[in-house]
Formats: C-alpha cells, sequence, structure tokens
C-alpha cells in the first residue's frame, strides 16, 4: 500500500514537473533569431528593412562572434530613419551581459548621432524596446515600440 | 605675329586654369597609379564588370548615402568608413572613428588603412546649409590632405546623388541647383587634382536635375535600395585598371 502511495506520487510529480518544463522557452532552445525578427517585422509598418551580413553586424555592434550563438539583424536600408531589429544568442549567461552591454551602448551611440543628424528619429531610439528572455536579447527601434513589445511576448510564448 | 598669336593663345589656355586654381586655393595633384595617357582625368569610360576582388584594396568613404550603399552589401569587399552627418569638414576634424584607445578623423583612418583605391562621396552635408563654392573649398582641403598622404592612391569622387523637392521639408536650404552646381564643382577639382570623377548624378537624375522615382526615398534626399544598388553597380563598370611599379615607369 505504502509502496504504491509512493509509486503515484513519483509519477505524479513527474507528470507535473514534464508539464512545466514543456511550458515557457527552453535557455537550451530559444526561437531562431530570424524567427523573432521576422515576428516584430510583420507587427508593424517599418521602412525598407535589409537584412545584415554577420560581417556587417559585428561591425556594426562590435560584438565577438564567440559570444553569439544566433544572429539576426536588419536596418533601414534607405537610411531615412533610425528603424532596426536586432536579435541576438548569446553563448552563455556571461556572454549575455557582454552582449546587453554592447547593445546598451551601441543604442546610446546612436542616440547621441541622431540628436545633431535627425533628431525627429531620437524619441524611436530612446524608447526602443530593449528586451531579454532566458539567453536571447532583442533591441527593436520602431514607430511604435508596444507593438513591438507584444511581438517579442508573443513569439516568446 | 604668329608667335603673338601663340603668346595670346597660350594665355588664354592657362588663365582659366589658373582662375579655378585661385577659386580653390592650392592645389595637390595626384601622381595616380593609372595610365593617364589611357585614362585622362577626370573621365572614368564605361568597362567590363570588374570581379569582386577589385575592391579588395578600396576603401568608401561618405555620410549616410555611403552606408546605404554599404549596407545593400552590393561591394561587399569593400572597406568602408562612413558616418551618418559626415561633410568634407567633418571627415578633416571629426574624431568619429575609434582606432585602440583614441578616436581618430575620417581623413586620418584611411591614411591609416592606406588603401590601393579611394572612393569619396562627400558634400550632401554641406551644401544642405553652405553655398557650393564654400563646400567645395572644404573638399579641395580634404584632398589636398588625403594626396599628400596617399600619392599612390587611385582616388575616385563620386558625385553626390540628386534630390527631389520632398527635401526641403528637412532641409530648407537644399536644391536641386545647389546639388548640381556642386558636382559641376567636384568635376573641376577632380581635374584640378588629376583623380578621377564618377557621375553617378547623371544616373539617378531626371531631366529636372531630381531623383527618379524608383530610386528616391520618402525624404528626397537618401535613396532606396534600388538606387543604392544602382550606384554599386556603376563602380563595377566604371573602373581603371591599376600600372604595377614597373608599368607605372614605362608609362611615366
Amino acid at each position: 500500500m505504502r509502496t504504491q502511495k509512493k509509486t503515484s506520487l513519483t509519477l505524479l510529480l513527474t507528470a507535473i514537473f514534464l508539464l512545466l518544463s514543456a511550458c515557457g522557452p527552453s535557455a537550451a532552445q530559444p526561437v531562431p533569431c530570424a524567427d523573432v525578427l521576422a515576428a516584430v517585422e510583420e507587427a508593424q509598418p517599418f521602412s525598407e528593412l535589409v537584412p545584415l551580413s554577420d560581417k556587417l553586424l559585428q561591425k556594426y555592434l562590435g560584438i565577438d562572434a564567440a559570444l553569439l550563438t544566433d544572429a539576426a539583424m536588419s536596418m533601414d536600408g534607405t537610411r531615412v530613419t533610425a528603424e532596426q531589429i536586432i536579435v541576438l544568442t548569446a553563448a552563455d549567461e556571461k556572454s549575455l551581459t557582454a552582449v546587453q552591454a554592447a547593445l546598451s551602448a551601441y543604442r546610446d551611440s546612436y542616440i547621441a548621432q541622431y540628436r545633431d543628424y535627425q533628431p525627429d528619429e531620437v524619441p524611436k531610439l530612446e524608447n526602443a524596446v530593449l528586451q531579454t528572455r532566458g539567453l536571447q536579447t532583442a533591441l527593436v527601434v520602431s514607430a511604435n515600440p508596444t507593438l513591438a513589445k507584444s511581438a517579442l511576448e508573443k513569439v516568446w510564448k | 605675329m604668329f608667335k603673338r598669336i601663340l603668346a595670346v593663345l597660350c594665355v588664354l589656355l592657362i588663365l582659366p586654369v589658373s582662375a579655378l586654381s585661385q577659386a580653390y586655393g592650392p592645389v595637390v595633384r595626384s601622381a595616380q597609379p593609372v595610365d593617364a595617357a589611357a585614362y585622362p582625368p577626370p573621365a572614368v569610360p564605361p568597362c567590363e564588370r570588374v570581379p569582386d576582388a577589385y575592391f579588395d584594396d578600396a576603401v568608401l568613404i561618405g555620410c549616410s548615402l555611403m552606408t546605404g550603399v554599404e549596407l545593400s552589401g552590393s561591394i561587399d569587399h569593400a572597406t568602408f568608413v562612413a558616418r551618418i552627418g559626415m561633410s568634407p569638414r567633418g571627415a578633416m576634424n571629426n574624431k568619429n572613428f575609434p582606432s585602440g584607445s583614441q578616436y581618430l578623423t575620417m581623413a586620418d583612418t584611411v591614411i591609416a588603412l592606406a588603401p590601393e583605391k579611394l572612393y569619396i562621396m562627400l558634400g550632401s552635408n554641406g551644401i544642405d546649409i553652405k553655398r557650393p563654392a564654400d563646400v567645395l573649398g572644404e573638399m579641395n582641403e580634404l584632398l589636398n590632405y588625403l594626396i599628400a598622404a596617399l600619392p599612390d592612391t587611385l582616388i575616385y569622387l563620386i558625385s553626390i546623388p540628386p534630390v527631389t523637392p520632398k527635401v526641403r521639408v528637412r532641409y530648407p536650404y537644399l536644391t536641386e541647383t545647389k546639388v548640381a552646381t556642386y558636382n559641376l564643382g567636384l568635376e573641376e577639382l577632380a581635374s584640378l587634382h588629376g583623380i578621377y570623377y564618377l557621375n553617378v548624378y547623371a544616373l539617378l537624375a531626371d531631366d529636372n536635375g531630381q531623383t527618379l522615382g524608383k530610386y528616391a526615398a520618402d525624404d528626397g534626399y537618401h535613396l532606396t535600395s534600388a538606387g543604392y544598388q544602382l550606384l554599386a553597380d556603376y563602380l563595377y563598370t566604371h573602373a581603371l585598371p591599376i600600372l604595377k611599379p614597373a608599368q607605372e615607369k614605362e608609362a611615366n
């Protein structure tokens, strides 16, 4: 009787554990960066976004490729606006801290540049969505940060 | 009588060039690594599309327009040194480009790279608030500085793109006439310095000197991706062969 109860309890706990681990993002298997970028881009109208090569991504962000396991970046190819979407997956927790710091510094440098060049674009940069889920970080500079946030939450669910 | 006529002709020939030089101040001439007899500057004739490797040792400098070319990925082998808002004066004076623990100007960054080929597209930021003649004076200073430091570099000046009337929403003093005037001055400067001029403006402009619809971005100032692609393609099909040292000696 006691053994039966123990077995049932173990089975129940295992089932609960499996159920919980199936929900929410897994740090070991984040959504591919390209898919996150596509979801954010679809959620609102952007200027003519063009994808950046790995070489350009590293040049613009100044992030060592060894810190990342996946990356996707698109910017306004016309250069009329500051709009862009960046999604990066860090290799580990330590790399994540460096990646977040680099993205934050990148956004700040753009704010400084655009303040003199195109002040109208500064609010988009100041209100840019910078969010992290697990080892994945996204920076979205857009006309509607609310839509950007909800697109991220939906794709990261 | 004949000698007098010859003397007058010589004065008439020299006078325009010296007048131009005076308009810009001192001018440093480039000793381009190109057969100048076969390719007299500033014109660059069309050629078969060069391979990507032509741009392995090329540096392209400019403002946001040049960042648009970079983002298009069309000249992937080149090195770009470009920054939004850059002007000829800014290229000489503003220390924006990190180099180790310090920051360098665009001009010094290029000199440190010591490219075999240098493409310059600057002036749109400049003529938006100043007279073309003033910005051309600043471009002359930049060219003097670069040519003195890079005597063996093949230098191309790229015309700035046209604009549309929409541009005056953001840049009220930027007109189609100023752009055309500036580009004429660029061609003159190229001739004075013995360097080359790439007239992409002619490809992008309609009969009114405005950007053709499919190449004009919404702000009337920048280009669409198709516009940047067209500009990049022009560089591939207007490229000069570099003389190797032995060939250079023979040509001279």
